[in-house]
């Protein structure tokens, strides 16, 4: 059997799991350092990447166990859900429509293809329940994990700052807006600047928001094909 | 003083065990739920992906306590904590789309920019206000049952 994808995969993520002390590359998430380290080794040697992924398919496979297991922080957060009921499940219904239309209407004016602008609907969700939604809609779900954690690399490092200047200082809205825009990701940065409310908020928003763009996208696109 | 060591080395081995047992388990209710959905979704014809179903119904379960939290914790905990190592295979697969990212960069670049700062600002700036409005009608209330 042929382990080398999935040998090389680990031990790449590993080592960029460990190059924090690099000032430049520990802006970026290990993912990306690991990703990009990859597809040159790939492109350098010259290996082909379906000989590649015949074994770092297995690794893809766990996305879907590790969607199911996002229900395990919601269930361990309920209690946020039930205390200020309204005025959450009002932000979650409204941020994963805007999110979606901006998106939409933003590609448009880019002039994105049919097919791209597919992939990138569901950006802001977390990356193994974007990757479901875009095969789903049929975007190519290689592009949509791409955007997904550019996306959360984006909220990581300027979420916080936007809020400031806008003057939101609520914990449970900072958390909701990071969660909702740059899903598990941004949620890292609440975990590093340790605010406990903002990290709860922010672990439900993205797991919530998820669950309805996976309703709201497909109903979207219906709708606008359905006028046009 | 032999014996000692050696049942120490048994009870790592032990809970080691306990451990790896625990995560298959929990690892197994998880998928349990994925194909049980993906039933579901081939038989109803809903365009819905099955993983989503799944976590739907899952987070359902452990609320209603069909499922007990001991049971999932350390799979939960392990898979969400390595999530992003499962990421790696597919962002490799971009090399294979080479052609619409250099046609279409640009573009990607000003939505990502432009609908994450809308969607901070604007999911912000309503939360912000909602919950200070329901206090402050909160707090209107409870003047007028003082009078």
């Amino acid at each position: 059997m042929n382990l080398f994808g999935l040998i090389i995969s680990v031990l790449y993520f590993k080592i960029a799991q460990k190059t924090k002390k690099i000032p430049l590359l520990s802006k970026f998430p290990p993912i990306l350092t690991a990703g990009g380290a990859l597809i040159l080794t790939l492109v350098l040697f010259r290996i082909d990447f379906s000989t590649y992924n015949e074994s770092a398919e297995y690794l893809t496979f766990l996305l879907i166990p590790s969607t199911v297991a996002l229900g395990y922080p919601v269930y361990k957060n309920i209690e946020l859900l039930k205390r200020n009921k309204r005025i959450i499940y009002a932000a979650f219904v409204l941020a994963s429509v805007f999110a979606v239309i901006s998106t939409y209407i933003i590609a448009k004016v880019c002039n994105c293809n049919i097919e791209v602008t597919e992939s990138m609907l569901p950006k802001s969700v977390t990356a193994p329940i974007a990757i479901e939604i875009s095969k789903n809609l049929g975007g190519i779900p290689e592009l949509t994990a791409c955007v997904v954690v550019l996306t959360g690399v984006f909220g990581a490092m300027f979420g916080h700052r936007i809020l400031k200047l806008i003057k939101v200082k609520n914990d449970i809205a900072i958390g909701l807006s990071i969660g909702a825009a740059s899903h598990i990701i941004g949620t890292s940065k609440c975990v590093e600047i340790n605010k406990e409310k903002q990290i709860v908020t922010s672990s439900v928003a993205l797991v919530i928001v998820g669950i309805l763009t996976a309703f709201i996208a497909p109903l979207f696109l219906f709708l606008i094909k359905h006028f046009n | 003083m032999h014996s000692f060591y050696v049942r120490i080395f048994l009870m790592k081995i032990k809970t080691v065990l306990r451990q790896i047992s625990n995560f298959g388990f929990g690892f197994i209710i998880l998928l349990f739920f994925y194909y049980i959905s993906r039933l579901i979704v081939q038989f109803l014809h809903i365009q819905l992906p099955p993983a989503i179903l799944g976590l739907i119904l899952f987070t359902t379960a452990l609320t209603k306590g069909i499922i007990k939290e001991e049971q999932i914790k350390s799979s939960c905990e392990v898979l969400i904590n390595n999530m992003a190592m499962f990421l790696v295979p597919l962002f490799c697969g971009l090399m294979t789309h080479g052609a619409i990212i250099t046609k279409n960069w640009i573009a990607i670049f000003v939505v990502i920019f432009v609908t994450t700062t809308a969607v901070i600002v604007f999911t912000g700036l309503f939360t912000e206000w909602g919950i200070k409005f329901l206090r402050l009608s909160k707090i209107r209330k409870f003047e007028r049952k003082e009078k």
